[in-house]
């Protein structure tokens, strides 16, 4: 119950920072993709029902306040939420290079499936540019802000496992 | 042991194929209505409008009193103040020299007004935008409640931004001409030469945006103001776009095509106004 509070609110925490805080930092040519780092991570760090209920959610809200189809970026934030999910307690998250390998082929997977399915089917042939201009800039920024922010969630979900831990003890 | 994992991989496939057929149904039923569901944008806007209205408010709090504070930042106010003045002084200016230039048409064409800044409009802030670069759009904090409907014609400081296409009860996201699905139909304010302004991601990422389809030999030189053309289906006639530029004859030795530079601070917009008019 209180990791679902908390979760929520994390949410909404990321969504606010990635719709309207971030657009207020003067010089920021490229947004780092704050939902997509907390869906991996809570991929990662609990396993593919979390990952896929954050992702779903995550897109969702995502969806409806700038998509245009609802439901489109929700799919991409689910599937990823599932495979992060996939690697749940079978790899060690305590080295960086989790969190920086997840991010990059995350970011590629969901700019691949942006591309395809809302570019590619208009015929808009050169992907090339569009990696250069487009995708490159926010992988790399979400690579290096997934670092920290993959930390962060790190160690808040220690502690909120052994606060579970501790109070699971008193009750038996 | 090995059953119980089984159970567990089952009912996690479960959750993912309901998510999915969810997600797949959404999309079916926003595809083929071209609008979202209500139920879902009242829900969301209810919760996220005021949050990101406030959020807006304390950021502009913040900005304000830090410039008050410090004398660089109170020179800074001077020259926004000064620029926009210049801005006014300049749109003034525009509107003088379209007077002029449809004077002659004028007097023909005694009943027909062109004149933008009489359209009713309403005011409104930009309290998000779009996640990533791929797609240019931004939300408004006005929606319904204040009279917007889908379609309508946004406008900031300097002429045409976007319109509107989606309208909540107290939000609306707005679709801006940078964006790669975005084609207006215009004419160049002294020539009246056609041609067509279409978003393109290669030319946003410059801070261009695509003219295209004009005639080889067009009177449209550098510079030259284009507007929105009254033959247009969705955009108010006379609304500025932007100004040409590297204009040259296309391989086909037919049409001409070059580059628009928006006259809309797309980087910094944060106050635009929604012009409360349909083209009909």
């Amino acid at each position: 119950m209180k990791r679902f509070l908390i979760q929520g609110l994390l949410m909404g925490v990321f969504v606010l920072l990635q719709v309207s805080v971030l657009n207020r930092i003067p010089y920021l040519n490229t947004k780092p993709n704050l939902i997509l780092i907390y869906t991996f991570s809570a991929g990662l760090l609990r396993g593919s029902v979390n990952g896929m209920l954050t992702g779903f959610f995550g897109g969702l809200i995502m969806d409806v306040i700038l998509g245009q189809y609802i439901g489109f970026s929700s799919l991409i934030y689910l599937v990823l939420g599932f495979l992060t999910g996939l690697t749940y307690q079978r790899l060690t998250t305590d080295v960086p290079l989790i969190p920086i390998l997840t991010a990059f082929f995350c970011e590629l997977f969901y700019h691949l499936y942006i591309y395809i399915f809302r570019f590619l089917v208009r015929n808009r042939l050169n992907f090339g540019s569009y990696f250069k201009n487009i995708i490159f800039p926010e992988l790399v920024f979400t690579v290096v802000v997934s670092i920290v922010l993959f930390g962060l969630l790190y160690y808040g979900n220690n502690l909120l496992e052994e606060n579970e831990k501790r109070s699971a003890l008193k009750f038996v | 042991m090995k059953k119980r994992r089984l159970d567990f991989l089952f009912s996690i496939k479960y959750i993912l194929l309901i998510l999915t057929i969810i997600c797949l149904v959404s999309l079916v039923i926003t595809y083929s209505k071209g609008d979202s569901i209500g139920v879902y944008k009242t829900a969301v806007s209810k919760a996220f409008s005021p949050i990101s209205n406030a959020i807006t408010g304390i950021g502009d709090h913040f900005s304000d009193q830090k410039k008050l504070r410090t004398e660089k930042e109170e020179l800074l106010e001077r020259i926004e103040h000064l620029e926009e003045e210049n801005r006014l002084l300049q749109d003034q200016l525009r509107k003088y020299q379209s007077d002029y230039y449809s004077l002659s048409e004028m007097k023909e064409l005694l009943n027909i007004k062109d004149d933008f800044s009489g359209y009713p409009m309403v005011g409104a802030k930009v309290i998000a935008k779009e996640n990533g670069n791929w797609f240019s759009k931004f939300t408004i904090n006005r929606g319904s409640n204040d009279g917007i409907e889908k379609d309508m014609n946004v406008v900031a400081a300097g002429g045409l931004a976007g319109i509107v296409t989606q309208v909540g009860p107290d939000y609306s996201v707005v679709t801006s001409i940078l964006d790669d699905q975005m084609n207006v139909s215009a004419i160049c304010r002294s020539s009246r030469a056609s041609c067509m302004v279409m978003g393109d991601i290669d030319a946003m990422s410059e801070g261009y945006i695509r003219l295209m389809y004009m005639k080889k030999d067009a009177d449209i030189r550098e510079f030259d103001e284009i507007i929105t053309a009254p033959t247009s289906s969705k955009y108010l006639p006379d609304l500025t776009i932007g100004y040409a530029v590297l204009l040259q004859t296309d391989p086909n030795n037919m049409t001409m095509s070059g580059y628009l530079i928006p006259s809309v601070d797309f980087e910094n917009i944060e106050n635009v106004m929604v012009i409360l008019k349909l083209k009909q």
